[in-house]
């Protein structure tokens, strides 16, 4: 495998599930009526949680190709 | 010749797929074609894009057409309003377009991915702009072999210019339909945009120039999952994009002038066109491909090419695989009716549900702070916020009362509950309630909204009564 396909492999499906999980996660909450007492936008959480998550998901998704590696050693390919 | 066929399955063989797959890239410079389906790949391309960057301007009784407000969490699409709660018709509606996507494919194909994919839509914006700058493909070469100079500082520092405004102008775009744009717009000229809104512009404008200015067939080769799982869909009657073989080989290069009868030459003269016209690099004569994504540009290649030899049209053509082997093309076949009648029934009913949708919600929260408090009067009192939704095309007046609780008061402080179109009203109810007739911990209670113009408009919606247990 080249760069290209392991980053886009590492950073590509995280990113999709993120935002899944982002629009799942602020549809149920508003983001306000947690942080209410700090000054802070919903914008503002909306993107640093995304970004979280996409961190999170993305080393999910690091140790998934981490883990496939050993395994190509046993496959042959022609 | 064996894998000269057209594959008898769409999907190709595992081992090989997987290792061209990983092989290095090579730089595409796909030719520019003139024809039919040429013309119909502008039209499709100028009309998705205009929609585009047209849709955020429009106006709809006073606001913005379509407005996925996040900063307010609410989503405008003409007229109809929807709150985060409304989330399972957003989740019905993408259902049934990739349920029209499988159908459409079934029946013809990558049609999605030739025509309408933004992938292929702003790829083929940039390789317009590409031209211009550049030059025709062998230009393009030429360019890129030369020894880094002055010219080539120019020529490619303007291509790059010219994608990096197009791309930040998309990216704009792209957060006005998420914010309202007119506010966007001037938090923007007034320097005055906020830092989140900016990164996304950046963040969604760097996508657009790395994925059709750099990546392009790659997006769809590696990271499309549609890519991978459409072979799926299609049979031997989806209409693909495929090189008559039996017309076309023996292949070879001939004069104008040749009989291709005497000489015992095919069609193909093997000129390498339909390769140098391929975006994704394949050579459509090598049988159906995963890689292909049926823009059909090889087939205006070819035309011209036969044109120009005065061979009939259609050496690279539409057609199915039934009908490449000889056999009848079903375009009515069992999964594509089965297909068409979910699809039916899907689109039916989802919009049915939305248009039915209660046009009124109540929302009851009960006051984190304390459980219940005792008033001066010797009451038990519980504070509740109450968030009314009107998603009514006009406003309403409202009443409202509770149920479930023997005596008990219920105060507002308001005295009128009037919620305007498409808003959210939040206010602070108190109910009390003699200790005496409080039995347990916890006690069931009802909030009822009613509209009073429209009776038929109410909602009932739970609410726990805390209180002490009397005489323990
Ligand atoms: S083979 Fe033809 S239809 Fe397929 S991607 Fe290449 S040019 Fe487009
Ligand atoms: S453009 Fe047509 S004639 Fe030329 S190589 Fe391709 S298939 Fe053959």
């Amino acid at each position: 495998m080249h760069t290209f396909q392991k980053v886009s492999a590492v950073f590509w499906p995280a990113f999709i599930v993120s935002v899944v999980a982002s629009v799942i996660l602020f549809s149920i909450i508003d983001p306000l009526s947690l942080f209410y007492t700090y000054d802070i936008s919903r914008l503002a959480i909306y993107s640093i949680s995304f970004l979280f998550l996409w961190l999170i998901t993305a080393l999910s998704s690091a140790i998934t190709l981490y883990f496939i590696y050993p395994c190509k050693s046993h496959v042959e390919y022609d | 010749m064996e894998d000269k066929k057209p594959a008898k399955s769409p999907k190709g063989k595992p081992d090989s797929l997987d290792t061209e797959l990983y092989s290095k890239r090579q730089k595409i410079y796909p030719r520019e074609v003139h024809g039919l389906f040429a013309r119909w790949r502008t039209f499709g391309v100028l009309t998705l894009l205009g929609i585009y960057y047209i849709m955020p301007w429009i106006e709809w009784g006073g606001r913005q057409a379509v407005l996925f407000d996040l900063p307010a969490r609410k989503f405008y699409i003409f007229g109809m309003v929807f709150w985060p709660q409304d989330l399972i018709y957003l989740t019905a509606l993408l259902a049934l377009a990739a349920f029209a996507l499988f159908f459409f494919t079934a029946l013809a194909g990558r049609l999605w991915c030739g025509y309408a994919c933004p992938q292929t839509v702003w790829t083929e914006a940039f390789l317009w702009m590409e031209r211009r700058i550049e030059g025709a493909r062998p230009q393009q070469m030429k360019l890129d072999k030369r020894p880094w100079d002055f010219t080539k500082y120019r020529i490619k520092a303007t291509k790059h210019f010219v994608w990096i405004a197009f791309s930040l102008y998309t990216g704009y775009t792209f957060v006005g339909y998420f914010m309202p744009i007119k506010e966007l717009t001037t938090d923007i000229i007034t320097l005055q945009i906020g830092g989140w809104a900016l990164f996304w512009v950046i963040f969604y404008g760097f996508a657009t120039y790395g994925n059709a200015g750099w990546l392009r067939e790659q997006v769809c080769i590696y990271m499309c999952p549609y890519a991978r799982f459409q072979s799926a869909m299609i049979d031997e009657d989806s209409l693909i994009i495929s090189y008559d073989e039996k017309r076309g080989e023996p292949r070879g290069a001939r004069k104008r002038s040749t009989d291709p009868k005497e000489s015992g030459l095919g069609s193909c003269i093997d000129c390498g066109i339909c390769v140098q016209a391929c975006p994704t690099g394949i050579d459509i004569r090598d049988g159906l491909q995963y890689q292909c994504i049926g823009c059909s540009a090889c087939i205006d290649a070819c035309d011209d090419v036969m044109d120009k030899m005065q061979y009939p049209r259609g050496l690279v053509k539409y057609t199915t695989l039934n009908r490449l082997e000889g056999k009848h093309t079903h375009i009515l076949r069992p999964r594509i009716l089965v297909y068409a009648l979910l699809l039916i029934a899907l689109t039916v009913s989802v919009f049915a549900a939305i248009i039915n949708r209660d046009p009124i919600a109540l929302d009851v929260i009960r006051d984190r702070n304390t459980l219940f408090r005792e008033t001066g009067m010797g009451m038990i009192q519980n504070v509740y916020t109450l968030k009314l939704l009107n998603m009514d095309q006009k406003p309403h007046v409202y009443s409202l009362s509770i149920e479930g609780m023997e005596n008990a008061e219920l105060k507002l402080d308001v005295d009128k509950i009037e919620v305007d179109s498409g808003e959210v009203l939040e206010i602070s109810a108190r109910v009390e309630v003699d200790p005496a007739v409080i039995k347990t911990r916890s006690s069931e209670m009802n909030f009822t909204l009613t509209a009073i113009d429209d009776p038929k408009l109410t909602v009932t919606e739970e609410g726990r009564f805390m209180g002490p247990v009397a005489g323990r």
